[in-house]
Parts: C-alpha cells; structure tokens; sequence
C-alpha cells in the first residue's frame, strides 16, 4: 500500500468568530465533500486533526492501493479502490473482456470458454486466464 | 420519491449504486464547479453555490479521459482487455499510462 496522506486535500478559511473553518476535497476530482463547522484551536495543525478526525474523514473513502482520500462517485466500491486504480467494469459483461466471446450467463465470474476471470479489479491486475 | 423500475437483477444494481453515491450513474449525472468544487446536476449550467459557469464535462467525461476507452461504445476498459465486455469491440493494445505521457 502507498503511503496516504494525514487527510485529503483542503483548504482553511479563517472564520469571523476565530475559528478555522475546513473544506476538503475529493482527490481525484476536486469535489469539495465537507465543510466543517468553525473549529478552535491554538495552531492549525491541531485545529486540522479535530476537523479531520470529526467530520472530514467521514464523507471519504480511502484508497488502500494509491492512499488518496476520495469521494463516493470515485470509488469503485467493487474492488475496494479508487477509479484512478481500478476503473469500473460491468457487472453484466456481454462479452469476454480476453476472448470476445458472447456470455449467455450475464453474472457469470468466469467465461465459459477460456476460463478469464470475468471482473479483473484493478488496471494492472493479472487477467486470471487460463492460457 | 422516485419510482424506480426494478424488475431485472441490472435495474436493482444501478438503483443501488446510484442511491449510496457511487457508479457511473452518479458520474454522469454530477458536474464539479472549477471554482468552488461543489458538485452540481448535470443539467445545471452554473453553480448552485457560487455562481460560476460549469464545464460542459461531466465527472463521466473526466473519469473517461483518466483511461483507456473502447473507441466503438466508449465505455473506460481496464488495461488488461482485449475486448470490450460491453459490445465485444476488439481493443487497440493497451499503453502504460507513463508511456501515454510521454
């Protein structure tokens, strides 16, 4: 696993009442994901840690492959990554994504004909076919 | 409420994913402010938030051009595919990303 970041991408804005108020942002695509509320601290960092820990942390999902924090929208729930590592892939494929040959099962996990693996689950995973 | 049309094993699937945030349904339909990162409807033209103008691009478009497409149906592919499990399109051979940047 890739060493992540303490937290994902963010900005802090000085609030009126002295506080830091936190935006954090998707990774990957920028979306901003959390505003916390102002915090108060006596340096940054430590204002960082609790907005992190109480509400930043919450509306992402970690990358275990890369380390990036991302949003819902780039996570691909199926392999547990981000979209960056392992893009979607249907889960009715039509055809075999190593022979092309048409799948009558549409949940199948393996192609009836040269035996890949039907869902690879990452970029550089290995086809899983039996060659 | 929506009423979703749940009558395939698919449909369920897609509801599902799109209800809890993820898939490329939800890609499709949300578009990111350039300005303030907030996530907008795709059918929007300017933020809800700031105002700014959106991209035409949706966070679809954007996840696309991050990989490797079939050039029939245009769906992203992983790199090890040598057909498009969508349409079963033949696929060019695969270029490592570093490669591609060069």
């Amino acid at each position: 696993m890739a060493e992540s970041q303490k937290t994902a991408t963010y900005k802090v804005v000085a609030d009126a009442g002295g506080g830091r108020v936190f935006r954090f942002y998707c990774d990957i695509s920028g979306e901003l994901c959390c505003v916390t509320k102002p915090i108060r601290a006596d340096t940054e960092e430590a204002a960082l840690e609790i907005a992190w820990d109480k509400e930043g942390k919450w509306e992402f999902n970690l990358c275990p492959k890369c380390g990036k924090y991302v949003s819902s929208a780039m996570f691909n729930v199926n392999a547990g990554l981000c979209l960056d590592c392992a893009p979607w892939e249907t889960e009715f494929p039509a055809f075999c994504h190593h022979c092309g040959a048409r799948l009558r099962e549409p949940d199948a996990c393996f192609c009836p004909i040269c035996g890949a693996r039907l869902q690879v689950g990452g970029t550089d995973g290995k086809e899983g076919a039996a060659e | 409420m929506i009423d979703y049309d749940l009558r395939t094993e698919r449909d369920l699937r897609r509801v599902v994913l799109l209800e809890y945030g993820f898939g490329p349904e939800t890609l499709r339909g949300r578009k990111v402010c350039p300005v303030c990162g907030r996530a907008n409807s795709a059918g929007q033209t300017d933020c809800a938030d700031c105002g700014a103008a959106l991209p035409e691009n949706t966070l679809y478009d954007f996840y696309r051009s991050r990989h490797r497409c079939c050039p029939s149906c245009g769906v992203a592919v992983t790199n090890v595919a040598r057909y498009c499990p969508e349409c079963g399109a033949r696929l060019p051979k695969a270029v490592r990303r570093q490669e591609a940047a060069v």
